[in-house]
């Protein structure tokens, strides 16, 4: 009996020893073309950051890597938000990016209390709760993002300068029968603004602090409001169809070439986003 | 006759369930229940003052419940774990209720087979530790199986598969191990009567973590071998250890290719009076987990260990050292020495000297090519020679703690710490810069009776960094066996923002009976900073109460 339980061991022995991949270079894939069509999924990553965080330039990079692969079926909304995004009364970090939607979020899905930067993919849930680290957003994405949409959105802004108002026409349309609570969300998001930045990655600039970081997608304010409107309330089917018209002010410090208007549907039960679009201002 | 069959089969099955039933009932009979209980409950009040906010729930608590059933050779057991909410400062992943940990084992005299979790160590646990620390709210448990055998007397073989906990769920990634460990002096009849004793040991670690990542090429297993000695003879212990492991680019180590390796050794002498231990160690790239994303404490596969001591002098552990997993260079030394008893020094009673010093520094780190940065992300990172100490210090401690006993009433500790501590690389953030501390702590004891005991520490933390400086005041009144009160006071004068110049005071008093032990205290907890692996988390400063249960039985 005891030689059968032995023999188990040498088993185990025998498996930790020879399960061992060396990987050679080059380490990085080449990126494979996108068959992009019109309606096709695309995959919205949150990213938890702040100003204060040291790791956040190298989350950045890595989105930056991501855009590269999947182009524009990734949208990316920044969140400031947390302590690490907090303002410093005086110094090189007075500069406050929080916004109250991006608090609501965070507070909500309980990110930055894990530590940043951290991630949502979709606002998923997996096993311990909504955040993904940086390193396995490559990961979460590409197990999604080739299934077939469930919905489409179709973002039309149209801007007028001399008021600054920007009236946003979103249409979404169900691409399959649904049931159940299904709201939309319109955000808007800000690319290339420079403010100070903390880092501790020599490759990806000086250390400790960034004074011209270029802050990428960084959410500005919601134009429904942070949990969104309802699309619909029970069974859809596929071809259902709504138009929404918003309209709001854009804030005198956003500059407009550089915003864009950010949108997607979630499901109110899980809260898991089945499609999401995303359109700058000015084209 | 279908019924005639069906009457036959009842009165059978019956016959033997009620059979089974009484023999599994009797065998019951011969088991026994034991288990453990702690809870431990928060509630907070605002305190602007210290920037202390009151959480929403107003209270929080963290509580479990262990029940380990034994019968002869077969235990079970499961631990049932609540968070209503997870208290602050622990990972908020610690939510609501459930049974993270549940076993069954059976042990024969030679064979011992577990399934479900457990917790194991292969060597020092630089290759394979898991373990639990219900305080720090750690557990890496494995769940899967894990058999332990011993052939021949003196060799000791041990396999395991399995996933590590990860708070209310599982990791992905599959950790396989095996371990063998030779005690040569019970394998070979003719050295068990030698005097020194040689203990040799072996283990293999591989963990399976898929790939699905559109941009690097990771190694879906990871495997990694370490090779250890141990050597008894007289007073002295030699042990050294050293572990291999091949590419595995991780959030914690910024993706790089690079193998790792972490060598350990240690060398004590004790004789009546005297010890002495000294230690080295060299980490290069050995964080080791069963998720390449995972940070923090979370699915650790291998516990490096932390070559410092641990303070117990509050404002002494205002500074404590973390082991970098990614690399580094510790030394150790510790001798206690006991002056004689009736000499000018050592009084009636004897004086017991301990002098201790630590450092850790960084390795080298030479870049790979002159178009790599240093560490760059999907690259080999770096280059380093096994000998050569970087030129970073990341910690240094030097102590001197002095006991002595004036009389069967009185006793001293008289303690001094000099410190340097790398803010920047310890916590993993930057621009705070390396902190330089002196600490003073001065503990009295009186013994009133047989039964009543007054202590009282003072102390006083030097430094022009951080916070700058803090004294610290406590006095504690103990009735032996049952009842403990404490007041204390740390007081950060020596703050540059004379807003911070805050007093953390704290009152706590405690009841032990029989098994079960009530501590209750109020006061105010510092804030920090946590970053492990390339996350930061703050906790926040906190006022309140707090309660603690424990309870075996």
């Amino acid at each position: 009996m005891r030689y059968k339980f032995n023999y188990i061991i040498i088993l185990f022995l025998f498996i930790a020893f020879v399960s061992c991949d060396k990987i050679e270079p080059p380490y990085k894939k080449k990126i494979t073309e996108q068959n992009d069509t019109l309606k096709q999924r695309k995959v919205l990553l949150e990213d938890f950051t702040g100003h204060k965080c040291v790791n956040c330039p190298g989350a950045a990079n890595t989105i930056v890597e991501l855009k590269q692969q999947f182009s524009e079926r990734l949208v990316v909304i920044s969140v400031h938000s947390g302590f690490f995004a907090a303002p410093d009364p005086s110094g090189n970090y007075t500069y406050d990016f929080r916004t109250t939607t991006g608090t609501d979020i965070d507070n909500f899905f309980g990110i930055s209390a894990a530590g940043v930067p951290n991630g949502m993919i979709n606002r998923k849930e997996y096993g311990t709760g909504y955040f993904v680290g940086p390193t396995d957003w490559g990961t979460k994405i590409n197990e999604i993002i080739n299934e077939p949409p469930d919905a489409y959105i179709e973002i039309t802004n149209n801007y007028t300068s001399t008021n600054r108002i920007l009236n946003v026409n979103v249409k979404t349309e169900f691409l399959k029968s649904l049931s159940g609570t299904y709201k939309l969300c319109v955000y808007i998001t800000e690319d290339s603004i420079i403010k100070y930045q903390k880092n501790n990655s020599p490759e990806l600039g000086p250390v400790p602090d960034i004074a011209n970081f270029v802050h990428q997608h960084v959410l500005r304010s919601t134009v429904n409001s942070t949990w969104g409107d309802t699309l619909t309330n029970g069974n859809a089917l596929a071809g259902f169809a709504v138009f929404k018209n918003y309209s709001i002010i854009l804030n005198n410090e956003w500059i407009e070439k550089n915003c864009t208007v950010v949108a997607f549907i979630y499901n109110v039960v899980n809260y898991e986003i089945i499609q999401a679009e995303e359109k700058k201002i000015i084209l | 006759m279908k019924n005639k069959s069906a009457i036959l089969f009842f009165l059978i099955t019956g016959f033997i369930t009620n059979v089974s039933a009484q023999n599994i009932s009797n065998n019951l009979n011969k088991g026994e229940i034991h288990g453990s209980f702690q809870a431990d409950c928060q509630y907070y009040f605002k305190d602007t003052a210290i920037g202390a906010s009151v959480v929403p729930e107003y209270f929080l608590m963290n509580n479990f419940e262990n029940f380990i059933y034994t019968n002869s050779k077969f235990s079970a057991g499961f631990r049932f774990e609540s968070y209503q909410n997870a208290l602050k400062g622990f990972d908020t992943r610690n939510k609501g209720i459930g049974i993270p940990y549940r076993f069954a084992s059976y042990k024969t005299e030679n064979v011992e087979i577990t399934v479900g979790n457990f917790y194991e160590q292969f060597g020092s646990g630089m290759i394979l530790r898991a373990y639990e620390d219900w305080g720090l709210g750690f557990d890496n448990s494995i769940y899967g199986i894990r058999v332990k055998s011993e052939l021949i007397k003196g060799i000791t073989l041990k396999g395991l598969a399995g996933n590590q906990r990860l708070y209310f769920a599982k990791g992905e990634g599959i950790v396989r191990g095996a371990d063998g460990e030779f005690s040569l002096n019970d394998i070979f009849k003719r050295l068990s009567e030698k005097k020194t004793r040689l203990i040799f040991g072996g283990s293999f670690v591989s963990k399976y973590q898929e790939n699905n990542d559109p941009i690097y090429y990771f190694p879906e297993n990871v495997a990694a071998c370490a090779g250890r000695f141990n050597v008894f003879s007289g007073k002295i212990n030699f042990y050294g250890e050293y572990v291999y492991k091949i590419n595995d680019p991780s959030a914690v180590n910024n993706l790089i290719y690079k193998d790792g390796n972490a060598v350990h050794s240690s060398i004590s002498y004790s004789q009546k009076g005297l010890g002495i231990l000294i230690s080295a160690k060299r980490v290069d790239n050995m964080d080791f987990r069963s998720e390449r994303s995972a940070t923090g404490n979370d699915l650790l596969i291998n516990y490096l260990p932390a070559l410092t001591k641990q303070h117990i002098y509050s404002l002494a552990s205002m500074y404590p050292y973390a082991t970098q997993p990614t690399g580094e260079m510790g030394f150790y030394a510790q001798v206690i020495y006991t002056v004689k008893k009736n000499t000018w020094l050592g009084g009636n009673y004897g004086t017991i000297v301990n002098v201790n010093y630590s450092i850790a520094n960084s390795i080298d780190k030479e870049k790979v090519n002159d178009t790599t940065q240093l560490n760059e992300k999907g690259t080999l990172g770096y280059k380093s020679g096994f000998f050569e100490i970087g030129n970073e210090k990341y910690f240094e401690d030097f102590n001197v703690e002095i006991t002595h006993k004036f009389s069967k009433k009185i006793k001293t500790i008289l303690f001094f710490a000099n410190l340097v501590y790398n803010k920047d690389v310890i916590e993993g953030h930057s621009g705070d810069g390396t902190v330089y501390a002196n600490t003073f702590a001065l503990d009295l004891s009186y013994k009133l009776d047989e039964k009543n005991n007054l202590r009282m520490e003072l102390q006083h933390l030097y430094t022009e960094q951080d916070k700058g400086n803090w004294v610290m005041g406590l006095l504690e009144y103990t009735i032996s066996p049952k009842w403990f009160f404490a007041v204390s006071d740390g007081w950060n004068y020596g703050n540059s923002d004379s807003k911070k110049q805050t007093h953390y005071y704290m009152g706590s008093f405690g009841f032990v009976k029989n098994a079960t032990r009530i501590a209750i205290n109020y006061g105010r907890q510092r804030e920090g900073i946590i970053c492990i692996g390339g996350v930061c988390r703050n906790v926040p400063s906190m006022n309140g109460i707090t309660m603690s249960i424990t309870s075996n039985f």
